[in-house]
């Protein structure tokens, strides 16, 4: 029989009992759309979970600290040593210090970063207003919003305004009880940080208050693949480091485990819609005992009769897919819709939960036949041992 | 020589803790174009002949050839195809694919054997003209009375043309008029040359075959080509 016209008998003969077909339909949509949907969440909670980990070149640098900081100083001899390695590009440095701000008549306790110009480049900061500083800039200061507010000002308003700050250097860094200096200095920006009051200012205004050693260093690689071989050079230096692909590779292997929970929650789903194809395919086939019969009768070959049957059970795998990419898409989109709205009364950035790779849809495509034809074979080589003389059976 | 010859054919079937003879030492040759009626008891092996002809069944022994071919060496696929080929059948029960309509059921065989469907719906319409069932085209064919869907059947096993036409009891469940419309068309596909083998229990029949034969408990018990039942046959059929 040609496929067109065989094509044709099994969808008609599927929609002579609608209300069955629409059933096992909706089990296989649903098995599909929920499979889909986990996975779509779990890849989405990751890329959320990941993005700021591997913004601004993240993997391609290391974080180096001192191991034992009465000992080992990251010290500018240190950090020149640092430099000459071959696999480095450039290093950053950072000096965690206790102090002081001072706006006005008002004096707030605040801990600050003292870094080199070139530490906002590597690293992941955002400004809510202001610029960063160029290389030239000296006598500046940032402020987190936090720090901003402390004083009762926004952050877009206390940008070009003066203030007097005080770093107190601790012993560890090289100062002494008394190493404390004062300065002035014009805010240039205002970190995007509502939860944490803190500021940055320059590397040179933590060794003019006598610190010696950096708190931490950011090491950046000429190369990505060159990273293991950077960390072994500055470990040997007596530096502790850490990398950012260790804690994504953390991630990565708990975000495996979360899919294979979902993976396990949607094959329940799976597992009855196979059931009730089964069924269905099961309680066609039984329906239709002399209908078979009568085929192999006019003369029916083997491959016609099952194929009949095959071919309704890819049938409704498929429509299952396509059913259930659209069940997705609509409780996506209502998801969606409700977190936009959520996100609008929060001021806050909206978020994209979900994401679907098109490796997922083309997993999922093929997975859906598969099972969809595999659950059919029963009833369809059963079709192929029905007795011709069945349809005397009733006679 | 003849279209089917069969020679001390027998068939046995094996049942669980005992064999069943249902056919012994049939000997019967069928000419091409002609009408042959087997009638019998019930049980007394009519429609396992008929299933044997068809190659529906094997038999245990004995030799069985239709155009020359010995059917029973075929492979299951082999017999199908041989079947499709030379073979139509009319049951007493109609039995239809409930989803396709009038039309779509007679030209079914044709689909079956990779005919387009235009073609297919062409060659079922003259089918279906040819057994005075033309207006039910497109009813379904559970929509019909009996002797309609038993004219429609007959039009399904016209279609294909094939030369022999089986017909196992085609009047049993239709009344008497349904029925003599229903011989009418046989006699005129026999008149045609197809050759007819026609089972029933109806001796009213007896006129429309050239030749009869009665079977009684697995064996041919006469054969006769007159119009009224011998009366020895007619006293062998009513011993105990």
């Amino acid at each position: 029989m040609k496929f067109i016209l065989l094509l044709k008998l099994v969808l008609r003969n599927m929609l002579s009992r609608k209300l069955r077909f629409a059933f096992t339909l909706l089990a296989s949509a649903i098995a599909v759309g929920s499979i889909i949907f986990l996975f779509s969440l779990g890849y989405g909670l990751e890329s959320i979970s990941t993005e700021q980990l591997v913004k601004s070149d993240a993997l391609s640098q290391i974080e180096a600290t001192s191991s034992k900081p009465t000992d080992t100083k990251l010290s500018d001899e240190m950090i020149s040593q640092i430099k000459s390695i071959g696999e480095v590009d450039s290093v950053a440095s950072s000096t965690s210090l206790a102090g002081k701000i001072t706006i006005g008549d008002k004096t707030l306790d605040n801990p600050f970063y003292a870094v080199s110009n070139n530490y906002f480049a590597m690293s992941s900061i955002e400004l809510s207003a202001g610029s960063f500083p160029s290389q030239q800039d000296k006598n500046y200061i940032l402020i987190s919003d936090k720090a901003a507010l402390a004083f009762g000002i926004k952050s877009q308003d206390i940008v070009g305004q003066e203030l007097q700050y005080q770093l107190i250097v601790p012993p560890v860094l090289g100062g002494s009880d008394t190493s404390k200096k004062d300065f002035t200095g014009t805010v240039i920006g205002t970190i995007s940080d509502s939860g944490s009051a803190y500021a940055y200012v320059q590397d040179a205004d933590a060794v003019s208050a006598g610190a010696v050693s950096r708190s931490i260093l950011k090491i950046k690689s000429t190369n990505k693949n060159d990273i293991p071989a950077l960390r072994k050079k500055v470990e040997d230096m007596g530096l502790k480091t850490s990398y950012v692909g260790d804690t994504l590779e953390q991630m990565n292997k708990f975000f495996n485990y979360f899919r294979m929970i979902l993976a396990a929650l949607g094959a329940i789903g799976v597992i009855i819609a196979i059931l009730g194809m089964f069924n269905t395919l099961t309680v066609s086939l039984m329906e239709r005992v002399r209908e078979v019969s009568l085929l192999k009768i006019l003369g029916s070959d083997d491959k016609t009769i099952f194929w009949m049957f095959a071919l309704e059970s890819l049938i409704f795998g498929f429509l299952g897919f396509v059913s259930g990419i659209v069940l997705f898409l609509i409780s996506k989109s209502i998801i969606m819709g409700l977190f936009s709205r959520l996100a609008e009364r929060l001021n806050n950035e909206m978020v994209n939960i979900f994401n679907t790779p098109t490796t997922l849809m083309v997993i999922a495509f093929i997975a859906t036949l598969t099972l969809a034809f595999l659950t059919g074979l029963f009833p369809a080589r059963r079709a192929l041992r029905v007795n011709p003389l069945d349809v005397q059976k009733f006679e | 020589m003849p279209l089917i010859q069969i020679q001390n054919l027998t068939k046995t079937f094996d049942l669980p803790g005992r064999k069943v003879e249902v056919l012994r030492d049939i000997d019967l040759d069928i000419k091409e174009g002609e009408y042959l009626l087997i009638f019998g008891p019930s049980g007394c092996g009519k429609t396992t002949l008929l299933n044997l002809i068809l190659g529906l069944e094997t038999p245990t022994s004995g030799k069985l050839k239709i155009k020359d071919v010995n059917t029973a060496k075929l492979t299951p696929q082999e017999r199908t195809a041989f079947r499709y080929k030379n073979f139509s059948t009319v049951y007493q029960n109609s039995i239809w694919l409930k989803s396709l309509n009038v039309l779509e059921n007679v030209a079914l065989p044709l689909y079956l054997g990779g005919m387009s469907e235009s073609e297919a719906k062409d060659k079922a319409k003259e089918a279906l003209k040819l057994a005075h069932t033309a207006e039910f085209e497109l009813s379904r064919p559970n929509e019909l009375s009996s002797g309609e869907q038993q004219r429609v059947s007959l039009a399904r096993a016209m279609v294909t043309d094939a030369q022999i036409i089986i017909a196992d009891e085609p009047t049993g469940n239709l009344d008497s008029k349904a029925g003599h419309e229903l011989m009418k068309t046989l006699d005129h596909l026999h008149n045609l040359g197809k050759t007819i083998i026609l089972v029933t229990h109806n001796l009213s029949y007896l006129v429309h075959a050239d030749t009869k034969i009665a079977m009684k408990d697995g064996q041919i018990i006469g054969r006769f080509t007159e119009n009224a039942l011998p009366h020895n046959i007619k006293e062998m059929l009513e011993e105990e």
